[in-house]
């Protein structure tokens, strides 16, 4: 299943395109539910002439019976669980595939674009929500077909008992669609208030739990709980008054639907009396209109089952329909001459780079200072492609950096960010990433001397070999960065970024790390992102941002080399 | 079904709403048994009924219909009593939660709580709200059928009977291979969960080298994994719940065989036959029902079970004895938490109030956890931790907080505005105040950028705000609370020298003759403290003034060579 193959113009194409996708497990599902149906029918057919053999004083005929019923039963479960089975492993199938999509679509979706979404928010639409479209697809499409059948097959057996009594069993049927209607009209807007009540309280309930440790230390619990407390209370109103509301509705439908029998029997009882119908009929007639109307009860529940279902996958749908980036191959440069062009910067309505151009040939440094918050990772980012630029543009070699694939310039650009992400995996694989058999041992160990690591790394249980949970309890955070730091000079691109990447360090083993940087990679261009000014001294040209009021404008100071 | 007594027992008035629900929900189910029971003593009459009697008939079972129509509404009582007892029951769990350590709350724990509050809870929810009222009702529907047929022909009955106790034990069996698929699914669920945050957490750093399927694909395998294990727990819920169904059904064909014996004995009449076929077909339609109910509500019940487990956790005392100031002693404090960089072995050190105490030493030698003890966060495995001559447990943490605050290396703010971050420290704080501490962390001129000032949103966790303001809007904070006893771990980290500097001295200046404890690294800001204590290996090394331990520790010569000026 590709995402090119997926209906995403609206939610119920959505929903029909993924149905479409495993139609042949779904149909044969539902025939198997089918005969499942016929053969419960049958089991009542059984037992009515059963009634004759008792009659006739047979045993020999009844004993038969009984073994054909004991096959009925075991045929009937069969099949009912085959059917069960059949969507099941349809639905979790279809599941599967819309949840691989969705992070499979968030690995091609353009970093900009991810940035505007929260991780748990994310989390919740992958995951969870989609549970709901198991729910409805693996139980509910056998339910809703075996519950329509049913009562038409109960039906058709009434009336050939005797058509009469099919007739009042069906008497409630007009009622039960009225109320159907009626009731339905008023649920869906009721569920959304409801619905929004919980999410509130859900809210709040998260908002406790994450901020407790600080409430805690602050003397606030206990405020804040019973601030909850109010809040649950207010929730709880509500409550009861949806519940005040819908009661009525809802329980006319439940007796409703269960109202059949009340009526056949009286009736019955009447025919019964003229001797129209055998005792055994009037029976049976009473306890098959006893579930008759069960169904449209059920078919309620899955109104708000799909409704449910429909809501997860307009979730998924703008995660979906994230438009690929475009970009274009170009040819390597081969100077690899980096430039801003007339760059302006910011975040949301905040500049914080105004019409910078500069220029950096191979092998220069460029050291970026300035205080906390004047937009130094901004910069950075603005020059991997993950904020988008207000104007201008970042070029290598005259081809502008945003018509790159992402592909493309990761070759060319490597960057160490503030923070180090480790992943589950050993060292090894957290620093060589998918260049784990490409990479001489030589200049891992190279690479690691110059990050000052290679003591860190030899005090390792397993060297590089050990896992990182285990690892990341022995690093200090100055240790972590530094392995971030190493992951990137081992991509060996020509373009290095390093944004405060020197944070956690002492000044003495800032400057040493500093000066066996530029002496290890001599060609490599790198920006070197610090709050400290004294790198300066490391570099050709130093970028010095404003501060975010003193000075209107940055500072660059370009030194010949 | 015993964690859901456990867990809402202690509520009576909830519960008699909710019992008065049950049997309403109950009363209505057996209604159905009216014109059941009308048919059978039609039946069993044998007359001829008049239209007057047919009449009288019809208005008895309107009667029935339109009680069925008044119990039903119980309903409202049903669900009603459920919401009241969990919403009740939501409030007391939150309070057992921040009764527990701190460091039960903190990190990756807060990730489980939130799982354990929101889905977890919202399952028990549907249990009690709905389920349970239907299996009760479902079983006492069973209970009246048994006695009507025990009652009409004994044998048949016992026919019919026979495979119950057959299934009962197949479904006890089968549960046990059920249950734990269900934690199984759910520790999946858990793992994928998890995978998946990591791939989320990831994704910028994987796309900026290009490598995203590094993660996409273990990932992509974790789904297919998780897909797996959900249909195990589908297979494995369908088999424990049909088998013994199918069992079950089986009495129909007990019922034939009985009725072939009675009958070549002639003992059974037509009629009584007629009866008891028809009270066996309803038997195997409410059979059929449990046997759906009941796999659900184990899967559901698992969460009751978490959500009980709650209570079998660490509880700290609130309302301690004794006020919380004077000297710390440490009297051979040693902890074991498992983790290697948490191992502190027989610390013993006295601070004292007022005192400016730092403690140094490499990375993962103890500091962090030395002072998350001290901060109360957790006990000591073995020796004491005294304040003020009391342990630190008995001072009661609402005690021990109203005079000490940790300010820690993770900084933990509210999705909110940045007036509802500091006024958390001291809600009577007017404006000038909150600005004036702004000011004394450096944060005056990013402040006064802010379109909206104070009620400027600052995102979840301060995601809106960059490492280093987050570091000083919660000094900020701290400045704001003046406690008697400051505890810091590393708080100034994101800062540039100029900043830290200033910051640093506000936090004196308004700290003095408190008791500071601060975890540094950088050894230029703790030269003035009045006790070092440094540390490696979680041992204490050494400890003095500046001027003490350059004559005496190595170590900390070593340490401070490297110190710039």
């Amino acid at each position: 299943m590709r995402l090119e193959d997926i209906n995403t113009q609206s939610t119920y194409a959505f929903l029909w395109s993924l149905i479409k996708t495993e139609h042949k497990a779904f149909t044969l599902g539902l025939i198997t539910a089918i005969l499942a149906c016929g053969a419960e029918v049958a089991v009542y057919f059984i037992v009515f002439f059963s009634a004759q053999a008792v009659l006739d004083k047979d045993s020999q005929e009844l004993f038969w019976l009984a073994g054909v019923i004991g096959l009925l039963i075991i045929s009937r479960l069969a099949l009912m669980s085959g059917a069960y089975w059949l969507c099941h492993l349809a639905a979790y199938r279809i599941v599967q595939r819309v949840r691989e999509l969705s992070v499979r679509q968030l690995a091609r979706a353009p970093l900009a674009e991810l940035t505007k979404w929260h991780r748990s928010d994310l989390e919740k639409r992958v995951l969870r929500d989609s549970n709901r479209l198991t729910l409805l697809l693996a139980h509910y499409g056998v339910e809703t077909l075996s519950l329509l059948l049913q009562p038409i097959l109960f039906i058709a057996l009434i009336g050939w008992l005797d058509w009469r009594l099919a007739l009042v069993a069906l008497a409630p049927l007009p009622i039960a669609l009225w109320l159907q209607v009626h009731i339905m009209k008023a649920f869906p807007e009721r569920q959304v208030l409801y619905n929004q009540s919980v999410a509130r309280i859900d809210k709040a309930v998260f908002d406790f739990v994450q901020g407790a440790s600080v409430l805690k230390q602050f003397l606030k619990d206990q405020d804040s709980l019973q601030q909850l407390d109010t809040a649950i209370h207010t929730h709880h109103a509500l409550l009861q008054t949806y519940t005040r509301q819908l009661i009525q509705g809802w329980t006319s439908f439940t007796t409703v639907s269960r109202c059949s029998v009340f009526f056949v029997v009286p009736f019955g009882g009447w025919l019964w009396s003229g001797q129209q119908i055998s005792d055994m009929a009037f029976g049976l007639t009473v306890i098959l209109s006893l579930a008759l109307m069960k169904p449209w009860l059920l078919a309620t529940q899955m109104f708000g089952k799909t409704m449910e279902a429909l809501d997860a996958l307009n979730q998924l749908l703008p995660l979906l329909n994230i438009v690929e980036e475009v970009s274009e191959m170009h040819p390597s440069p081969t100077q690899f001459t980096l430039c801003a062009d007339h760059l302006t910067l910011g975040l949301a309505d905040r500049v914080l780079i105004n019409d910078l151009s500069l220029e950096l040939k191979l092998g220069m440094r460029l050291a970026v200072i300035g205080e906390s918050g004047c937009g130094k990772s901004t910069f950075a980012q603005s020059l991997m492609g993950m904020i988008a630029l207000k104007s201008g543009a970042w070029r290598l070699d005259n081809v502008s950096l945003q018509t790159c694939s992402a592909q493309q310039r990761a070759q060319w650009i490597a960057m160490a960010a503030q923070q180090t992400f480790l992943f589950r995996g050993s060292l090894r694989d957290n620093l060589l990433l998918d260049r784990i058999n490409s990479t001489s041992q030589e200049f891992v160990d190279r690479v690691l001397q110059v990050c000052e690591l290679t003591s860190v790394i030899e005090q390792m249980p397993q060297g590089l070999d050990t896992d990182v949970g285990e690892a990341s309890r022995l690093l200090s955070g100055g240790e972590t960065q530094r392995l971030g730091l190493a992951r990137a000079l081992l991509r060996n691109t020509p373009i290095l970024i390093l944004d405060e990447v020197t944070a956690h360090l002492d000044t003495v083993t800032e400057l040493r790390l500093l000066d066996n940087l530029s002496q290890a990679f001599p060609n490599q261009t790198q920006i070197i992102i610090s709050h400290r000014a004294n790198v300066r001294d490391y570099c050709h040209a130093t970028l010095e941002l404003p501060s975010t009021t003193f000075q209107q404008h940055f500072y660059l100071e370009q030194v010949e080399v | 079904m015993s964690y859901i007594y456990k867990l809402i027992r202690n509520n009576q008035s909830v519960n008699r709403i909710v019992l008065l629900g049950w049997v309403l929900r109950v009363m209505e189910e057996l209604v159905d048994l009216v014109p059941v029971v009308m048919f059978i003593w039609m039946v069993n009459q044998g007359d001829v009924f008049s239209l007057l009697q047919i009449t009288a008939l019809s208005g008895l079972s309107i009667f029935a219909l339109l009680l069925k129509f008044a119990f039903a509404q119980g309903g409202y009582f049903n669900f009603v009593g459920a919401y009241q007892s969990t919403n009740q029951l939501r409030v007391t769990l939150l309070d057992r939660l921040r009764r527990l350590p701190l460091n039960l709350l903190l990190g990756k724990r807060s990730g489980q709580w939130q799982h354990l509050f929101t889905t977890q809870f919202k399952q028990f929810e549907e249990v009690f709200s709905h389920l349970l009222a239907d299996i009760i009702a479902q079983l006492m529907l069973f209970i009246a059928l048994i006695t009507i047929l025990v009652y009409l022909q004994p044998m048949l009955a016992l026919a019919t009977l026979l495979p119950l106790p057959i299934a009962w034990l197949c479904y006890r069996l089968l549960s046990q291979f059920f249950t734990p698929k269900i934690t199984a699914d759910h520790h999946e669920q858990a793992l994928a969960s998890s995978q998946l945050f990591e791939y989320l957490q990831g994704l910028t750093m994987l796309k900026s080298y290009a490598v995203t399927d590094l993660l996409l694909e273990p990932l992509v395998m974790r789904l297919q994994i998780l897909r797996r294990s959900g249909l195990t727990l589908e297979k494995s819920g369908g088999i424990a719940s049909q088998v013994p169904n199918l069992i079950s059904q089986f009495g129909l064909v007990g019922f034939l065989v009985m009725s072939g014996w009675l009958i070549s004995n002639d003992v059974l009449a037509i009629q009584t036959w007629v009866f008891t076929a028809l009270i066996a077909l309803y038997l195997m339609q409410v059979q059929h029902t449990l046997s759906m109910l009941l796999p659900e509500s184990k899967v559901l019940l698992s969460s009751a079970k978490a959500l009980y487990d709650i209570q079998t956790l660490p509880n700290q005392t609130i309302e301690g004895k004794g006020v919380s100031y004077g000297r710390f002693v440490l009297d051979h404090a040693s902890f074991n938490h498992g983790l290697e960089t948490d191992t502190l072995h027989g610390l013993s050190a006295s601070i004292n109030e007022g005192q400016f105490c730092a403690i140094i030493g490499p990375s993962g030698s103890g500091k962090s956890t030395l002072l998350n003890l001290l901060a109360g966060f957790q006990a000591p495995s073995s020796g004491s931790i005294t304040l003020g001559g009391i342990d630190i447990a008995d001072i009661g943490t609402k005690n021990l907080y109203q005079s000490l605050l940790h300010v820690g290396q993770h900084v933990q703010l509210f999705s909110g505005t940045i007036r509802e971050n500091l006024l958390i420290a001291d809600s009577l704080s007017t404006d000038n105040a909150l600005i004036s501490v702004l000011e004394d962390v450096g944060l005056h001129q990013w402040f006064t950028n802010l379109p909206l000032g104070l009620d400027q949103q600052i995102g979840e966790n301060g995601m809106y705000l960059s490492g280093g303001e987050k570091q000083r809007l919660s000094i900020a904070r701290a400045l704001l609370r003046r406690a008697d006893i400051l505890l810091l771990d590393e708080p100034t980290s994101a800062l540039d020298s100029e900043t830290q500097k200033t910051v640093l001295q506000s936090l004196h200046k308004v700290y003095q003759n408190k008791t500071i404890i601060m975890v540094a690294h950088r050894l230029d800001t703790i030269v003035q403290a009045d006790q070092i204590i440094l540390m490696e290996y979680g041992r204490i090394v050494a400890k003095g003034s500046h001027q003490a331990l350059l004559k005496k520790s190595r170590l900390y010569r070593d340490m401070w060579q490297y110190t710039p000026e």
